[in-house]
């Protein structure tokens, strides 16, 4: 006896009140948590002094063995307290306060282990007090509420009217000339939609690649977002055409643009690209138009068109024409600028006809962009930053500018925390290499998850290793060793073809059983580019390689078996 | 009616109407519950057969059961019929197969036509089945209860002569639900309240409970109290008083309270797909089980009351179906323990002693709520939880 162990204060339980020890005879109220003075212990303990215990829990390991707390901590340290004999047996043990309830410290009575044998043996009368005292509770019947139907339930048959695409059946009805006595008055309306003639024309590009490459997607992109932008943008601008939701509610276009950001930066080598956002309104005046440059290399252009002059009798915008006249000549000299993103960001039926009336006719490279399954939208978004969740009240965009900040936040907070520890890449070569912000911040999450974990013995950075430097390399006690590589994945341009070299080039150094290679790769990336990483990882999976991206909720590594398989088993949900 | 007084005057366990009138909700429920489940079975049918097929054979209301309110994108409108008998029921037109008739009819294909390319499918998703077998649960448990008392309850017949049978007979079932539901229903707050208490308390509460006369008129309705554990310690007076008494598990009353936690369950875990087409769902459950604890909450305990059982457990745990399961939302503070019972010393956590008197007089409260517990584990071990509201 005459060690107490106690245990550091926790940073979520900080400033709380948890209990304390009394001993008379030292005059002194040990106080576990955090309390200002004895007074309000009640008169008793006025004249005590008062230690403050910068801990919650105290644990005797005496026999008659009684703590004050056993809430479960990380970190424990043993010290030797001079009264702690005294305490051992003079103490007097106050039940604990449920955390969340403290505003003030109870007004509490002792009790020891002693008291409650003696206050047994006379139980009798204590008992009878104690049912008087114990209050009744009572009971409302509330009216039983009556659930109905929503009246307006949706018996609507939509699929009975489509209507007939002519550019499908041209050359299967024969052509019969008609003469017209008069010019014929002619009314044209525009049934089908953007997306009916881009599937139109997706199906005979898709079917032409599908039959070049036969690799089947792991996560369908297409039946999320309408169309799969990964997979569409190498090398050469790509046009989006992004309807606006009807509701608020819905909206997603900061949530696009930051997808953008990250595809552009793994396919490019052009890093960040330069971005812009410009809302056209139909009252511009040409010349301020004509003022603002609509090249689309390296940039992520976003126009947002919101009409605001009304439609005529056919129920067209009345400024499309002049809208059409901005962007026709711009869209005419895609063919040869550097990659980019053309976003325009309007309502369906003017996307349409822009469709059809420019990008059919200057720029194929085009597709559009739409949340058909909001659920698994919702899930990539959060994903992407981490895991973070998505308030269901949040639109995306709301969550895509919360998220990828606070991803970004976390992840500043880390790199700072640990950055006496963690060595910059290139420090073991001795050479001047710039090392990236997300490659380093992530080397101080992986010490943040491993640090503390009982079987870690040792985290090493930038060591080298048989000719090879790692960014981490974790020992274990047992002996096992894990090789970590981080690999953002920026400029790559075919992320497979990086991954591939990166596993070939440090497999070597793995000792069988004892040593596993994990790759690390930071949540944009890996999320967005995942039908493009999976190939590799199942292409090394029996050779102790290991494909991982960031949980920030949890502090952990995320196997991406897992992502693709809660992509593909989430449920889908089409709105 | 407030605190402090019995609640003889407004739960009316000793009245035979009000057991008939219970017993009928039964009933009701039941057959809505037998009605909706031969729905299930009867649309389950159709998976497999090809839409065209499928509308010659049992008529055109089955196209609006599964393509109504599906739009020309392939997308679904916010309270389409197809979404609810794929959210709820579990058939679909699968999604390709919708492009399908997009794509067909485009290229100039006759909408009749595309339809014999589709096929009804079973929707990919875990709620249907879940909803169906909480139903088959609810149905075993209420034809039990009905038997016992010779009764038969009529099912409810749900022919599919309108595209909206399916919604009225789901309307049918929820509102079946909440009537016995204890917020709605004194007798199920009843049978709720005699899980697990001590004698002196519920005799306070229901001052008639064991009197001879409404003791029979309880066994005839299957509610049967048995002694969970006894102070024997105490003085033989106080042994009674204190005694832990609670719902016999081979008795009808327990059944009941199986079948409404079923009811809460079947509720709390679908109400957000339920309210996108009813108005009026909520999660009962929750709802319920909060006001409860506002009710243990709005106790205050003396600062002088010298409490012993805090220990040190706080695990979050079940008060509805035994063990582990619904509660776990609600906060406060849990514990749950084993106890060791000693015929001389009373109650032994470990080798320290327990007040019993104190222990049961902090739980009494929530145990009458249905928020504290004490299981007999074997015979000299029980299982004591709750919830604990130390907040003065």
């Amino acid at each position: 006896m005459g060690e107490i162990r106690i245990r550091q204060e926790s940073k979520l339980l900080k400033k709380r009140y948890l209990g304390c020890a009394i001993s008379s005879e030292e005059k002194t109220v040990y106080i576990v948590g955090d309390i200002e003075d004895t007074e309000l212990l009640g008169d008793k303990y006025r004249d005590f002094s008062l230690v403050k215990l910068p801990i919650i829990s105290v644990e005797f390991s005496d026999p008659r063995q009684i703590s004050l707390s056993s809430y479960p901590l990380d970190e424990t340290i043993h010290l030797r307290m001079a009264s702690a004999e005294n305490i051992a047996k003079l103490v007097k043990i106050i039940p604990l306060i449920p955390f969340s309830s403290i505003s003030e410290p109870p007004n509490v009575k002792e009790i020891s282990s002693f008291d409650v044998e003696v206050h047994i043996k006379n139980v009798h009368g204590d008992i009878r007090k104690l049912m008087d005292f114990i209050p009744l509770v009572d009971y409302t019947e509330e009216p039983c509420p009556r659930i109905e139907p929503y009246e307006n339930l949706d018996n609507i048959l939509h699929l009975r009217m489509i209507p007939v695409n002519l550019e499908n059946v041209v050359g299967t009805i024969p052509l019969i000339p008609v003469v017209f006595s008069e010019p014929p008055e002619v009314d044209i309306r525009i049934l089908t939609s953007v997306v009916s003639l881009k599937k139109t024309v997706r199906r005979i590009i898709t079917s032409k690649i599908s039959s070049i490459t036969k690799r089947r997607a792991l996560v369908d992109f297409k039946k999320i977002f309408g169309g799969d932008i990964v997979a569409e943008y190498v090398e050469r601008p790509l046009v989006i055409l992004a309807p606006v939701p009807k509701e608020d509610k819905d909206d997603y276009i900061e949530y696009l643009k930051r997808m953008l950001r990250e595809i552009h930066r793994v396919r490019t080598k052009q890093g960040l690209p330069d971005p812009r956002d410009l809302r056209i309104e139909e009252l511009v005046k040409d010349y301020y138009i004509s003022l603002i440059d609509l090249h689309v290399g390296n940039r992520i252009y976003v126009i947002r068109y919101e009409p605001s002059g009304g439609t005529n009798e056919l129920g067209v915008y009345s400024g499309i024409e002049k809208f059409k006249g901005i962007l026709e000549d711009r869209i005419r000299e895609l063919y040869s600028q550097k990659s980019g993103f053309l976003v325009i960001y309007g309502p369906s039926d003017i996307l349409y006809e822009l469709s059809y009336s420019l990008l059919d006719k200057h720029y194929l490279h085009y597709m559009e962009f739409r949340i058909t399954d909001s659920q698994k939208a919702s899930l990539i978004a959060s994903m992407m930053w981490g895991f973070e969740e998505k308030n269901p009240n949040q639109s995306l965009s709301e969550f895509a500018v919360y998220a990828d900040e606070h991803y970004y936040e976390y992840l500043r907070e880390l790199a700072l925390k640990y950055s006496h520890i963690i060595k910059l890449s290139g420090s073991a070569k001795l050479v001047d290499v710039h090392e990236g912000f997300w490659h380093y911040a992530i080397k101080a999450f992986i010490y943040e998850c491993f640090a503390d974990k009982e079987d870690t013995r040792e985290i090493k950075f930038e060591e080298n290793y048989s000719g090879n430097i790692f960014d981490v390399i974790i020992e274990r006690k047992d002996g096992k060793r894990i090789y970590i590589e981080i690999e953002t994945l920026y400029g790559s341009m075919f992320p497979a073809v990086r991954l591939r070299e990166v596993v070939e080039k440090r497999q070597p150094v793995l000792e069988s059983n004892i040593s596993e290679l994990w790759i690390i790769i930071p949540n944009p990336q890996a999320i967005l580019f995942i039908n493009e990483i999976m190939p590799i990882a199942e292409m090394f999976k029996s050779d102790a390689v290991r494909f991982f991206t960031l949980d920030i909720r949890e502090k952990r590594l995320i196997p991406l078996e897992y992502v693709v398989e809660m992509l593909t088993k989430a449920k889908e949900v089409r709105e | 009616m407030g605190p402090g007084s019995s609640l003889d005057d407004v739960i009316k366990y000793y009245e035979e109407d009000s057991w008939k009138r219970f017993i009928e909700k039964i009933a009701n429920l039941c057959g809505v519950v037998e009605g909706v489940i031969r729905l299930y079975n009867e649309l389950r049918k159709l998976v497999g057969q090809t839409l065209y097929d499928v509308i010659n054979k049992y008529g055109n209301v089955y196209e609006k059961i599964l393509l109504g309110g599906i739009m020309q994108e392939g997308t679904s409108t916010e309270h389409s019929l197809a979404k609810f008998y794929k959210e709820i029921f579990g058939i679909c037109v699968d999604y390709p197969d919708i492009n399908a008739i997009i794509r067909l009819q485009e290229d100039g294909v006759s909408y009749e036509t595309a339809l014999k390319e589709v096929k009804v499918v079973k929707a990919d998703s875990e709620v249907p089945d879940k909803i169906f077998y909480y139903l088959e649960e609810i149905y075993n448990l209420s034809s039990q209860i009905l038997q016992v008392f010779k009764k038969k309850s009529e099912a409810k017949v749900y022919k599919v002569n309108s595209p909206t049978i399916g919604v009225e007979a789901h309307r049918d079932l929820l509102n079946a639900l909440l009537e016995i539901l204890p917020q709605y229903e004194p007798l199920s707050f009843f049978i709720i309240s005699l899980y697990s208490v001590p004698r002196f308390y519920l005799e306070r509460h229901y001052p008639k409970l064991f009197s001879e006369d409404v003791q029979e008129l309880l066994k005839n309705y299957g509610v049967h109290l048995h002694v969970i554990l006894e102070p024997n310690h105490m003085p033989k007076q106080e042994r009674e008083n204190w005694a832990i008494i609670g719902l016999d598990r081979n008795c009808v009353a327990w059944l009941i309270r199986e079948l409404i936690m079923w009811a809460f369950k079947l509720i709390r875990e679908t109400h957000s797909i339920y309210s996108k087409y009813y108005t009026g769902i909520e999660d009962e459950f929750k709802k319920y089980w909060w006001s409860q604890l506002d009710k243990l909450r709005a106790i205050r305990i003396p600062s002088d009351m010298p409490w012993s059982c805090g220990r040190r457990g706080y695990k979050i745990d079940t008060l509805g179906n035994g063990e582990g399961e619904i509660v776990g939302e609600l906060s406060g503070w849990y514990f749950r323990d084993e106890l060791q019972v000693d015929p001389k010393k009373g109650l032994l956590a470990g080798y320290q002693v327990v007040s019993y008197a104190k222990l049961f007089a902090l739980l009494a409260p929530a145990m009458f709520l249905g928020l504290g517990y004490c299981i007999r584990k074997s015979a000299d071990k029980v299982i004591v939880g709750g919830v604990c509201y130390w907040e003065r």
